[in-house]
């Protein structure tokens, strides 16, 4: 008996395979050829580890997060991103209780692809690195923690309009995500310092992204 | 009204002249805008052992960590609010974390009775309900390590 995530594995390779043939058929398209700049907004939800200090002391609230990517052809793409996050401050052992509420400020680069699986899906794999800053108050009496991240996700579109050439195409999004964070430069005692520095999040979003041929 | 203006116009005369003033002038607006009440990235701690007269961790003392203490009864002060409420560890021990301030953190920290804590007072013995604690001392780490506190009954 295989075991299970072998499973994920062989569907794995059935949808790179499978996209990959459609790459290639897509590749003879010449609307698939030349640059392509495809900003996109999406709404996000996200999730952080328990058991952390951003896990146990944020409650998260609907966030935003605005990209501007760009692509020649079907080569990968690399993209920019900024994002924002309100939160509320549960009752915690590090603040002090000077702070209510919270607000999460990140950004950073992405790598990603776009891999078509028929005329209007496709997939959309990325990896990022960037930096997020948890902010409190407002000054002069603000603090502002630091973290750096790292997140890879993946993604589907589903175009909603346009493909002729030289027109624009509208497409949802959906992503999932996971991430890590560290916040090493944090100063605090040893025996909280994995516990405050170190987290991930989970977490999933829904948007529209627009590609400019 | 018109007694304001030609104090401000006193006043921008006056800097239009003096150049120093002027130094001056930007120098406080500068300084005030880059006053900042919290160190960013940092937080402070504060560790310490209750111990009894033996020299015995207390566990499960109930201490408060406050800036809010209340001396109108100097006999007996209490906070009237608290930042933290926890009780120390079956070792006797406490931590408590703030945030790091620019200048330095003054706190208190309550005893709850029937224990007083037996503070050194330069050189000599002074029983009280309260410690002020501030984080002057601190370590690279931002721990203020407050070693071994004497409780005792009265």
């Amino acid at each position: 008996m295989r075991p299970p995530y072998l499973w994920f594995v062989f569907l794995f390779c059935g949808i790179i395979q499978s996209t990959f043939a459609q790459d290639q058929i897509a590749v003879k398209e010449k609307k698939s050829e030349g640059f392509k700049v495809e900003p996109s907004l999406e709404f996000v939800y996200r999730d952080f580890q328990n058991q952390t200090f951003l896990g146990d002391v944020y409650q998260m609230d609907l966030g935003y997060r605005l990209k501007l990517n760009f692509r020649y052809s079907n080569y990968p793409g690399i993209g920019i991103y900024v994002g924002g996050q309100g939160a509320n401050v549960k009752e915690n052992r590090f603040l002090a209780g000077f702070f209510k509420e919270a607000r999460f400020r990140d950004h950073g680069i992405l790598i990603y692809h776009k891999f078509p699986v028929g005329k209007k899906i496709a997939i959309m794999p990325d990896f990022g690195v960037g930096w997020m800053q948890v902010i409190h108050g407002n000054n002069p009496s603000k603090y502002v923690l630091n973290y750096n991240s790292y997140s890879g996700g993946l993604g589907f579109t589903y175009k909603v309009f346009g493909g002729e050439p030289g027109l624009i195409e509208g497409h949802l999004i959906l992503r999932a995500g996971y991430g890590g964070l560290r916040g090493k430069d944090i100063i605090i005692n040893p025996s909280d310092r994995s516990y405050v520095r170190e987290s991930s999040e989970l977490s999933g979003s829904v948007g529209f992204q627009i590609t400019l041929h | 009204m018109p007694e304001t203006w030609t104090l401000l116009r006193s006043a921008m005369k006056y800097f239009k002249q003096d150049s120093i003033a002027k130094i001056l002038l930007f120098s406080l607006l500068a300084f005030a805008m880059g006053c900042k009440e919290f160190i960013d990235d940092s937080f402070d701690t504060f560790t310490g052992v209750i111990v009894d007269e033996e020299g015995q961790p207390i566990p499960g003392l109930e201490l408060i960590f406050t800036q809010d203490f209340n001396f109108s009864d100097f006999q007996n002060p209490k906070s009237n609010s608290s930042i933290y409420t926890e009780l120390t560890n079956d070792l006797g021990e406490f931590r408590f974390v703030a945030p790091s301030r620019q200048l330095d953190n003054f706190y208190y920290l309550e005893i709850q009775s029937p224990y007083l804590l037996e503070i050194d007072f330069f050189g000599e013995p002074q029983i009280q309900n309260y410690l002020l604690i501030n984080s002057s001392e601190k370590d690279e780490n931002g721990v203020v390590a407050l070693g071994f506190l004497k409780a005792i009954k009265p």
